[in-house]
């Protein structure tokens, strides 16, 4: 009964007609997605599917359909008998109105802003062999710098965008997921010198790259105003496809990569020399190859016999003693590291109706290091939906949950002597004290730990340089995150004019890092790590972000249009942290609390830190702006905001902070220049501000308390109170910074070329300096309002098209440049000098008139004409004051990115180039004066070497060679190649450990193919497409010899602040691979 | 409109309720107003060795108790050096001493009050001695001023003396619950005194000791005034005065033996022990002590306390140049070898002799040891380096002579010759050697001699006392690890090894020929007593090298030190850099233009650039 009547109700509505059609880009004839498709003055309408396709009833007569889609021309036909349309859209090239997300999440026209904005499509971010959005971004946005701290996988990355707005606080970027605060903070484990800084991971790394849809940059203080001090160092807007509103067709795409990570270069090795100093090989072991000829020896007698400490010695004696060796070079430094596997799956699933729209990701990655032990592992699973829940109301959310976990041996920094200062081993940094003469790899002939105690054993017969393969089997640095996240915003419009939106967001995370250590590396170099540690800290971040955001639009006549916004805004972020560190390990290998002899709630073999720790902080915040149009080609656009936080005593925890901003689009102002060779110009001039806010807890002086400061030798337990060193201040200020910006964009040859240009100064006023003082005030340190910072930069950005040939082949290049000089302009209060990073005499240092972040340490003596000053030991003397090695921020960074394609195939490299920026380079240096390194850098241990120079002579005749008449004349003490060699580059000759950081890379290539749609016709699957990638394919340092084949792009001192250190944390990955993906 | 309407009622009672800001008080920390005396106590105690041994580092240094790098003197010690003495000092010892002195005064607990102001007043001597004039009047005002005018060395010593004369009154005052100032609460903290338990008459003896220091020093310049007050001291023979003279008198830190939360062991133990490395000891105090005035140590040449001082891990001579770099290297022609039967004089011009010995040639002209130290100062595996010695380290870790018992808690040389490891000797159960009575004899002798005191001891009977002293005092130390005080408990010792290796007969016996000949060397002329007086008290400020300092610049004493490796080392630091934490952040110091600027009390010209 009931089945006929619903067969006569749909044929009821089969008799209305159906029009079907497909849309097509006029540039190439592919089918375009996503089209509107409407009955023009109805609300019946469809998108085009992933073909283009649509399907849409249409009334019995007449009518007309609009298609439309944002860049392109809309287009209107009417439909008269038709049953089928197809239609071709072409780029907009009159309107040219490119619409891009700005501050809080509002979308508007390009042209509209006043400031620059810089923005990376899906498809420069997905499908990449590296699953980290930040290196993901390197060399893709001018005007933004991005360092990793190491090469390992899951290190974390320095993210500097327009230099630097403050001296000793944060410098790194807000990111906004969704158009909420999404934490980006590193959380080290321990500080710098204690290891925790190489391998801590940065937590956008939670960040699924191929879950995201676009990714926009906000440089300037115009652009970030509306987000308060957070936005300060630029706001990086994160749309996943789960957030994007866009609507969407049906679709499951499916992508598999499949590559191989491996370290990217390695030093090229001596083959002469072996183990030993002066040229004398004996029993004593050194980490300098400057030892005999390996022609002039034949054996030499296993050094595990020497061992000092017998229950090392002993279980080896029966294989060892009175073993000899051959003595030949034997070490191949590539067999040590392993080619890593790294696959990363992804699924999207996506569709929808015309009221609401369904994503979801899904990823897995597995990405192995080159370092054994070294592997990051992430489940990525995001839903986004918006709906209209009724005409007026609607609801958009996303949730993400991921789950990152790393492991990593110890890779911390270390310089000069082997083992890693702070007292915590680094694999990379003790591979590369192997002497060259004893194979590591050879584990039969040198065990790397004693049978039944699996104590470390090498070729140091104190034990003070650790097995890099012991580490790697017995030490593990884990980091696992799990992280939620969830951004909905509700929108209602009250009328045409007036909305309201509320958007809440909540990102919470939960860090465990566990850094274990089992018993038996060695008690010489590392006296508490040898007893066995485990350090086990949990802890939980939780950003809660609200925003009410009222918003008027109106055109008020032909000629002037106002949008206007006023919005609340209150942000509490909330952090806590617990842990337990245990030392004496009972059973080897068992890394659990309770196989521990001793606990304590302090990380004591690495810095002394206090686990548990909470910190709460809130912000709120009314900010508003106005946008005026006048006919669509003069625009202001006023904003600014005012903000409470608690970070400060009550009489300063406000600041109000303006912006203004104009652009002018000559083209449409003064028609009579357009052309077909000036399509488009606009002019723009922006002046931002904004503030900075010291971390919590600096307004107040407190006692600092250790319950256990002294245990005397009968056991008894002395508690300490003692006045902190650092003074509390109340007075302190929010810091302002303001910037002024000026630029232009540019469209020329049809098209074909496109610049943007933006050139900028910043000054930060007020700065909030976490400034050491004379300790004769009773304190060390203070935080204080002081000096002023001015960062002035350009930042280009090319797009052209080269070559578009009417058989298809298209050549596309991207060409980014970025030149920022951030300088100290004053410090105030008589302040020479604030150390930033590092340490007190090697670090990077803030020193008025002086470039930001200059390194300081020990110098060599000069004499009045700048020559070294040798001493009469023939090396050269070093000076009692520390002084300036150099600046380490680079002259200029520049990519170039080319793509060409030609009927589905597709090829891409990216080159970045890199001019200038000193590094302080431990990596050269200990390889240089280990005399380790090959052919074309040999030091000839025959022959007699000057150090370059001067040595002092006595001209008065006072027997003394340094007093106020004597003199200098060039050095000719002559030293031994080994004290030459050695000496040049260790024992704190710091300036000659200072290398040029210029280099150059292929950051980027890849090569790929996508299926032509008539072969996929018959099957399911809408578009398939395979690629080969590989990322940092390959580098080159200007600065040091080429057999260090050095990486000049590390960042050993972590990410918060400090530049131009390289600790021995490693090179950089090199990744190459496949990727294929499908969809349905 | 009802949602909208109900969502945005429920938006602004969130944000209303959150809305408070107040989160300026650190959770996690102790606030100011919940302090407490006595751990604050604690941390002004546990403070001071960690200064001490700071200046210990470099006036041992420079004074050849220890090795030290750098070829230079300008070079041996940097500003970078005394950064962490002077936060210590300041930021640390000086502030809390500061802040304990006033929570004291207002609450009674006198004894807190005065041990904090002795201590206060030995980090002011100490300051003044090693920088010169030092911020004091102005300093510790925080945000008031960041930039605290440096005081004359003279006002501070004037100052540190009212300091000292107001603690003797604080430790002395009577228990009343009258007086406003000053007074003594009944009920103040039992303080947890780690260096007297308690025993605050130590504490005047200790107050009276660092007057007698401060007036020594001062006798350079005011030599009556110096004797007028040094003869005040030792006239008033009242049960509540006197200086340190018995044992557990000395004042002295004394370490713990845990390795960890926290490391409680002497931290050159931590440096040396555990792993080998660490300090190189003299090799100029090292051949002094060998070959003076003939001594013996149990049946071997040497002075008794060697073994207590240093313990070889080998004892036989290294002939590899891998391991010493010196024995490839010529003797720098400054470091003229005696022959047997001439001693020659230092080549330089102008430099003083380095080739005599006050104490030994005319004693023994026919030992063929006898000459002038270079890179191995004996033939028995006695390996440190000779003064200001830059080389670089090779591998001799585990070779070098290392420290003994006395006074960094290692193992006593027993001749075993076997390498260190942190489970030997003493355990890093060491102390601090911060004045000791041994040291207030020498003092005497010198104030004896130079400023001629009024006193019922004569000046050898003082020198004699020193001897005694010191070799008592470093041998109980090793064998029984407590100097006789009961503030802390047992330490690990050495008494077991010592007793069966060295009985206290045979160790009295080489004392007392050892003591014959240095009385004997004393009194052979007016001219050299005072040379005698300063080596002995030299040789007994093992592990002080700040006295030995003071005592090196106000003396010229002991002449003929060991010249620095290079040749033309430049002018020796009469006082030291200033720090670079002060010299770079506060616009009222400038940095010293180089070492030749001497501290106020200072009138000794004896040459010491060599």
């Amino acid at each position: 009964m009931f089945l006929p009547f619903l067969l006569i109700t749909s044929m009821a509505w089969a008799q209305e007609r159906v029009i079907t059609g497909k849309v097509t880009s006029t540039e190439d004839g592919s089918g375009l997605p996503g089209v509107n498709v409407v009955v023009k003055g109805t609300t019946n309408g469809t998108v085009t599917d992933a073909d283009g396709k649509y399907s849409l009833s249409v009334p019995t007569s007449g009518g007309s359909l609009v298609f439309s889609f944002i860049g392109l021309t809309t287009q209107e036909q009417k439909i008269g008998e038709r049953t089928m349309m197809d239609i071709s859209l072409g780029l907009d090239v009159t309107q040219l109105s490119e619409i891009v997300v700005t501050g809080q999440g509002i979308a508007r026209e390009k042209k509209a802003l006043g400031y620059a904005v810089a923005g990376v499509g899906k498809d420069a971010i997905e499908a990449r062999p590296v699953n980290d959005i930040a290196r993901i971004l390197q060399g893709k946005i001018a005007g933004v710098t991005i360092n990793s701290t190491g090469g390992s996988a899951g290190a974390g990355s320095q993210i500097n965008i327009r230099g630097y707005s403050t001296i000793t606080g944060n410098t790194q970027p807000l990111w906004v997921v969704d158009g909420v605060p999404f934490s980006g903070a590193t959380n080290d484990a321990s500080g710098f010198t204690t290891g925790g800084t190489a391998t801590a991971t940065s937590r956008f790394l939670d960040l699924d790259p191929n879950a995201i849809e676009s990714v926009t940059v906000l440089k300037g203080l115009a652009a970030t105003v509306l987000y308060g001090d957070q936005g300060r160092s630029g706001v990086i807007l994160v749309t996943t496809k789960s957030g994007s509103k866009k609507k969407r067709v049906p679709e499951i795409s499916f992508q598999q990569t499949v590559g191989v990570s491996e370290i990217a270069s390695l030093p090229e090795l001596q083959k002469n020399y072996g183990n030993g100093f002066q040229q004398l090989t004996n029993t004593s072991q050194f980490f300098s190859n400057y030892g005999a000829n390996y022609n002039e020896i034949d054996s030499i007698a296993h050094p595990y016999q020497f061992n000092t400490d017998l229950s090392r010695r002993d279980p080896f004696l029966s294989q060892f003693a009175y073993k000899r060796i051959p003595f030949r070079h034997s070490l191949n430094l590539n067999d040590f590291f392993r080619k890593g596997v790294n696959t990363n799956t992804s699924i999207s699933i996506q569709g929808g109706t015309d009221k609401m729209g369904v994503n979801a990701n899904i990823g897995y990655t597995n990405d192995q290091g080159y370092a054994p032990g070294n592997v990051l592992k992430k489940v990525n699973v995001s839903i986004g939906f918006n709906a209209s829940l009724s005409n007026k109301l609607s609801i958009n959310s996303s949730v993400m949950y991921s789950n990152t976990d790393v492991a990593t041996p110890p890779l911390n920094g270390a310089t000069g002597g082997g083992a890693a200062f702070g007292g915590v081993p680094s694999l990379y940094a003790n591979f590369l004290y192997s002497p060259g003469n004893y194979n590591i790899n050879d584990t039969n002939l040198f065990p790397f730990q004693t049978p039944l105690e699996n104590k470390m054993m090498w070729y140091r017969t104190g034990n003070d340089i650790p097995n890099a393969r012991w580490l790697a089997q017995n030490t593990r640095e884990k980091d696992v995150t799990d992280r939620f996240f969830n951004s909905t915003s509700l929108n209602y419009d009250v009328n045409d004019n007036l909305s309201i939106t509320y958007r809440v967001g909540l990102d919470q995370y939960t860090q465990r890092q566990n850094r274990s250590f089992s018993k038996g590396v060695g008690a010489a170099s590392f006296p508490v790590i040898d007893l066995g540690v485990l350090q086990t800290q949990t802890q939980t971040n939780t950003i809660w972000n609200h925003d009410v955001i009222v918003g008027y639009n109106k055109k008020i006549n032909a000629n002037f249009g106002i949008q206007s916004r006023l919005g609340v805004n209150a942000r509490n972020d909330f952090f806590t942290r617990d842990g337990l560190y245990s030392e004496g390990q009972v059973v080897f290998g068992l890394e659990r609390h309770s196989n521990f002899s001793t606990s304590a709630s302090r990380s004591i073999a690495f810095g002394g830190r206090v686990l548990q720790r909470e910190e709460k902080s809130q912000r709120y915040g009314v900010y508003g702006d106005v946008n005026l149009d006048y006919k669509g080609f003069i625009f202001l656009n006023l904003a600014g905001r005012k903000d409470y936080v608690s970070f400060l005593e009550k009489d300063f925890n406000s600041l109000f902070y303006p912006s203004a901003s104009t652009s002018v689009v000559l083209t449409d102002a003064f028609s009579s220049i357009k052309s077909n060779t000036l399509n488009f110009l606009k002019l723009r001039v922006g002046y931002g501000t904004s503030a900075g806010y010291p971390t919590p807890y600096n307004t107040r002086t407190i006692i600092g308390s250790n319950p256990r400061g002294f245990v005397d030798a009968g056991g008894g337990v002395r508690g300490e109170h003692t006045i902190s060193n650092t003074l509390g201040n109340p007075n302190l200020r929010g810091e302002l910074v303001g910037e002024l910006e000026l630029g232009f964009e540019t469209k020329l040859f049809n098209d074909r070329l496109g610049i943007d240009f933006t050139v900028y100064e910043r000054n930060t006023t007020d700065l909030i300096t976490e400034a050491q003082i004379d300790p004769a005030t009773g304190y060390s340190l203070t935080s204080l309002n002081l000096g002023r910072l001015r960062n002035r930069g350009i930042e280009i950005g090319v797009t052209g098209t080269p070559l578009r040939m009417n058989n298809g082949f298209r050549w596309d290049v991207i060409w980014n440049f970025t030149a920022v000089r951030p300088e100290v302009i004053t410090l105030g209060e008589g302040i020479g000098q604030i150390p930033i990073s590092g340490f007190t005499d090697l670090g990077n240092f803030a020193i008025p008139g002086r470039p930001m972040n200059m390194i300081v340490g020990t110098k060599v003596a000069r004499d009045p004409n700048g020559n070294p000053i040798v001493g009469a030991d023939g090396l050269q003397e070093l000076s009692p004051i520390i002084g300036e090695l150099g600046n380490p921020n680079p002259d200029f960074l520049t990519s170039f990115i080319n793509n060409f394609s030609f009927k589905g195939i597709t090829l891409s490299v990216q080159i970045d180039y890199r001019r200038g920026g000193k590094i302080f380079g431990s990596t050269p240096g200990a390889l240089l004066g280990r005399g380790v390194l090959g052919a074309d850098n040999q030091i000839n241990r025959d022959l007699a070497y000057i150090s370059p120079g001067v040595k002092r002579v006595d001209l008065d005749g006072d027997g003394v060679a340094n007093g106020a008449n004597d003199g200098f004349a060039p050095n000719d003490i002559m030293l031994t190649a080994t004290d030459y060699g050695f000496n040049l580059q260790f024992g704190g000759r710091n300036d000659n450990t200072m290398f040029d950081g210029t280099n150059i890379r292929i950051r980027e290539a890849s090569i790929g193919y996508s299926l032509p749609r008539s072969l996929l016709a018959k099957t399911p699957i809408k578009g398939a497409s395979i690629s080969f990638n590989a990322n940092n394919l390959w580098y080159f340092a200007f600065g040091a010899p080429k057999v260090v084949n050095w990486d000049p792009e590390v960042q050993s001192s972590g990410v918060n602040s400090g530049l131009g250190f390289d600790y021995l944390t490693g090179p950089s990955m090199r990744r190459y691979g496949a990727v294929v993906k499908f969809t349905f | 409109m009802k949602l909208v309407k109900k969502t945005i009622v429920l938006i602004t009672i969130v944000l209303a309720s959150s809305c408070t800001l107040d989160l300026q008080n650190d959770p996690n920390a102790v606030q100011t107003d919940q302090v407490l005396a006595n751990l604050i106590m604690n941390s002004v105690q546990r403070q001071l060795p960690v200064v001490f041994n700071g200046a210990n580092t470099s006036g041992g240094q420079m004074t050849r108790l220890l090795n030290g790098g750098g070829s230079l003197y300008l070079n041996a010690i940097t500003p970078q050096t005394f950064d962490g003495l002077w936060n210590t000092a300041y930021a640390g010892i000086l502030q809390d001493a500061n802040q304990l002195i006033i929570l004291a005064d207002r609450d009674g607990f006198a004894r807190h009050a005065g041990m904090a102001r002795v201590i206060q007043a030995y980090i002011l001597l100490l300051l003044t001695d090693y920088f010169g004039d030092v911020p004091y009047t102005e300093a510790f005002a925080g945000a008031q001023n960041f930039n605290p005018k440096i005081d004359k060395g003279a006002d501070i010593y004037d100052i540190v003396i009212k300091i000292l004369d107001k603690a003797k009154l604080d430790l002395t005052t009577a228990t009343t619950v009258s007086l406003p100032a000053g007074y003594l609460n009944p009920v103040a903290p039992t303080v947890e005194d780690q260096y007297y338990s308690g025993n605050f008459i130590r504490w005047v003896r200790l107050a009276n000791t660092l007057k007698l220091k401060a007036w020594l020093n001062i006798g350079s310049i005011d030599p009556a005034k110096a004797r007028t007050e040094i003869n005040a001291l030792i006239a008033d023979v009242s049960a509540t005065n006197g200086f340190i003279t018995a044992q557990n008198e000395n004042f002295a830190w004394r370490y713990g033996t845990i390795t960890s939360d926290p490391d409680a062991r002497h931290p050159r133990f931590v440096g040396q022990y555990p792993g080998g490395g660490g300090d190189y000891q003299s090799n100029w105090l090292i051949w002094h002590m060998s070959y003076s005035y003939n001594a013996n140590q149990n049946g071997a040449p040497g002075d008794p306390r060697m073994r207590f001082y240093f313990n070889r891990q080998v004892t036989v001579n290294s002939s590899s140049s891998a391991e010493i770099r010196c024995l490839t290297e010529s003797r720098p022609d400054h470091y003229p070898f005696a022959t047997a039967s001439a001693i020659v004089d230092n080549s330089i011009a102008g430099r003083p002799p380095m080739g005599i010995d006050p104490l030994h040639p005319t004693n023994n002209p026919n030992n063929t040891a006898w000459t002038r130290t270079f890179c191995q100062p004996t033939g028995i595996g006695y390996w440190g380096r000779d003064h200001l010695d830059p080389q670089g380290i090779p591998p001799d870790g585990l070779l070098r002579t290392a420290y003994g018992p006395y006074p960094v808690g290692g193992r006593f040389d027993a001749n075993a010759g076997v390498a260190v490891s942190a489970a030997q000797g003493m355990r890093g159960a060491g102390m601090q050697p911060i004045m000791l009575r041994a040291h207030v004899q020498f003092m005497l002798a010198e104030a004896s001699l130079t400023l001629g005191i009024t006193s019922p001891t004569t000046a050898v009977q003082y020198f004699t006392n020193g001897i005694n002293n010191s070799f008592t005092d470093v041998r109980d130390w090793a064998v029984n690890g407590t100097f006789g005080s009961s503030a802390v408990g047992a330490s690990p010792n050495e008494g077991a090894a010592i007793n069966t290796f060295y009985p206290i007969a045979t160790y009295n016996a080489d004392v007392t020929n050892y003591r014959n000949a240095a009385v004997a060397a004393f009194n052979s002329s007016p001219a050299a007593a005072l040379n005698y007086n300063s080596r002995e008290y030299w040789v007994a400020l093992v592990g002080n090298g700040y006295e030995a300092y003071n005592l090196y610049r106000r003396t010229g004493r002991p002449t003929g030190m060991q010249p620095v490796i290079n040749p033309s080392p430049g002018p020796f630091p009469q006082t030291f850099w200033y720090p670079a934490v002060t010299a770079n952040l506060n616009k009222s110091v400038t940095q010293k233009p180089d070492l030749t600027s001497k501290v106020f009390w200072q009138s000794n010209t004896t040459n010491l650039n060599f």
